[in-house]
């Protein structure tokens, strides 16, 4: 099973991070059959430093805009019976790969993703990002694979079963969130998706203001143009449906309520209305430090508490922007722009 | 939450519901001679954290009922934040459940309304 894997690595500028990806899935406990790096037409060596590395390399005639368009460029020449996909900024546990593929003995698995925390837990962000990531993934993602519905393949880290994946015409650009788009499309066409806790990645997350606002707000808008993509399909699968529209209100409301309406009554009526924010601290608690605990990770995960707090703040502005430029607006966001 | 998206906690009750349905979900499989493919240890562990989330959630209610009537009557915003400490607290444990209800209920007849119409 080990030998019949394409690993495909889209890769724009990533001329920091590709080196350290390479070489954490040439270090697998498991032995992959290419590990192909799509240089999307990269203008700071990416591509050479990806070959030196020891991964083969695939450079477009151009860019193509879009990470989907960059993986699909090397699906076209995947004959192994399973392709995995990476983000170039990303690395494995060494056993990462070797614990993910047995998800995928089940032939109607489509894809199976592993377990995402933070490579770096430094900034404002890095921890905020870390507290969002112990929350989904040790509560949220765990309850949704025992009901066979994980919400994402996560595409910074995904394992697909090939055929199907060719089947589906590989990733779609048709929206900003292209793993949301396909994990939602093989669940309509009745495949399944998988979430297996022990198989560990690090991506580097945002470190500062800019990068995260354009990383969210490809999240936000990607979350809101596949609901309106696929909303009529998404109701004829059990679960799902309840999973992505609870989602959607879930947003919108906290949204309203933490950007317009409870900044309103703290300003206007009285400053303690803030304490409204932190109502939920012991929900969040809880998944946090189970998981915190046995990493030995209890004083990064407490002292990282405040950091969330603002992430949460400002993807509910973000959240906001999307639902008015997508819903209201009409103005779909098109152009993918990683953020570094 | 997920991670990217707001959250108001809904979806919090939602996946709490889920997580006290998982014993029953698993009796029913042992009704029907299946095999369920995570196990008891698993399920035991999501209650677990369900159990203290909850637990977590009855001390933040516990907070807002000694500390808002202590505020009501004293001066105008403290007795509004009473007033809504008291609302949040009902809001816990009345009004999250019955939206979340009231909104599987809706997502159940849409999708049932939506296949019916398909198959026509």
């Amino acid at each position: 099973m080990a030998s019949d894997l394409t690993i495909i690595i889209p890769a724009f500028n990533e001329a920091k991070s590709i080196a350290d990806t390479v070489k954490s899935l040439k270090n697998q406990t498991v032995k992959v059959a290419r590990i192909i790096v799509v240089d999307d037409f990269s203008s700071d060596g990416t591509g050479e430093i990806a070959r030196a590395a020891g991964a083969e390399v695939l450079r477009p005639e151009a860019n193509t805009g879009t990470k989907a368009g960059a993986q699909n460029f090397a699906l076209k020449s995947v004959t192994t019976k399973f392709t995995m996909a990476i983000d170039a900024d990303t690395i494995l546990a060494p056993d990462a790969i070797e614990r993910l593929l047995p998800a995928l003995q089940d032939p109607k698995v489509a894809a199976a993703c592993g377990f995402v925390l933070p490579r770096y837990v430094r900034t404002l962000w890095e921890r905020g990002r870390y507290i969002e990531y112990l929350f989904a993934f040790v509560f949220f993602k765990q309850v949704q694979d025992y009901y066979e519905c994980p919400l994402i393949s996560s595409g910074c880290f995904s394992v697909y079963r090939s055929s199907v994946l060719q089947a589906n015409g590989g990733w779609s650009t048709r929206t900003m969130a292209e793993d949301m788009d396909l994990t939602w499309s093989f669940y309509q066409a009745g495949h399944k998706v998988r979430f297996v806790t022990g198989a560990l990645c690090y991506p580097i997350e945002p470190n500062n203001y800019t990068f995260m606002s354009k990383q969210l707000r490809r999240w936000s808008h990607g979350f809101i143009q596949n609901f309106k993509f696929h909303w009529r399909g998404v109701l004829r699968v059990p679960y799902l449906r309840s999973v992505v529209i609870i989602a959607m209100i879930d947003a919108v409301i906290a949204s309203i309520f933490n950007i317009l309406l409870l900044p309103a009554l703290i300003i206007f009526v009285s400053p303690l209305f803030a304490i409204i924010y932190l109502a939920d601290l012991p929900a969040v608690m809880v998944p946090v430090l189970f998981q915190a605990v046995s990493r030995k990770e209890t004083g990064l995960a407490i002292s990282s508490i405040p950091a969330y707090f603002v992430l949460r703040t400002f993807n509910g502005f973000m959240f906001l922007e999307a639902l008015i430029t997508e819903v209201v607006l009409r103005r779909t966001l098109a152009t993918y722009e990683k953020g570094h | 939450m997920n991670a990217g998206l707001p959250s108001a906690g809904i979806g919090v009750t939602f996946y709490l519901l889920a997580t006290v349905a998982m014993p029953f979900f698993e009796i029913w499989r042992l009704f029907k001679r299946e095999s369920g493919r995570l196990g008891w240890r698993f399920i035991l562990r999501q209650l677990s954290i369900a159990t203290n989330i909850i637990l977590g959630i009855s001390l933040a209610n516990l907070f807002f009922d000694i500390v808002a009537p202590r505020y009501i009557g004293t001066n105008r915003s403290f007795t509004i934040f009473g007033q809504v400490a008291k609302l949040a607290h009902i809001s816990n444990i009345l009004i999250m459940p019955a939206i979340l209800i009231a909104v599987l209920a809706v997502i159940e007849v849409a999708s049932l309304i939506h296949v019916r119409s398909r198959t026509r």
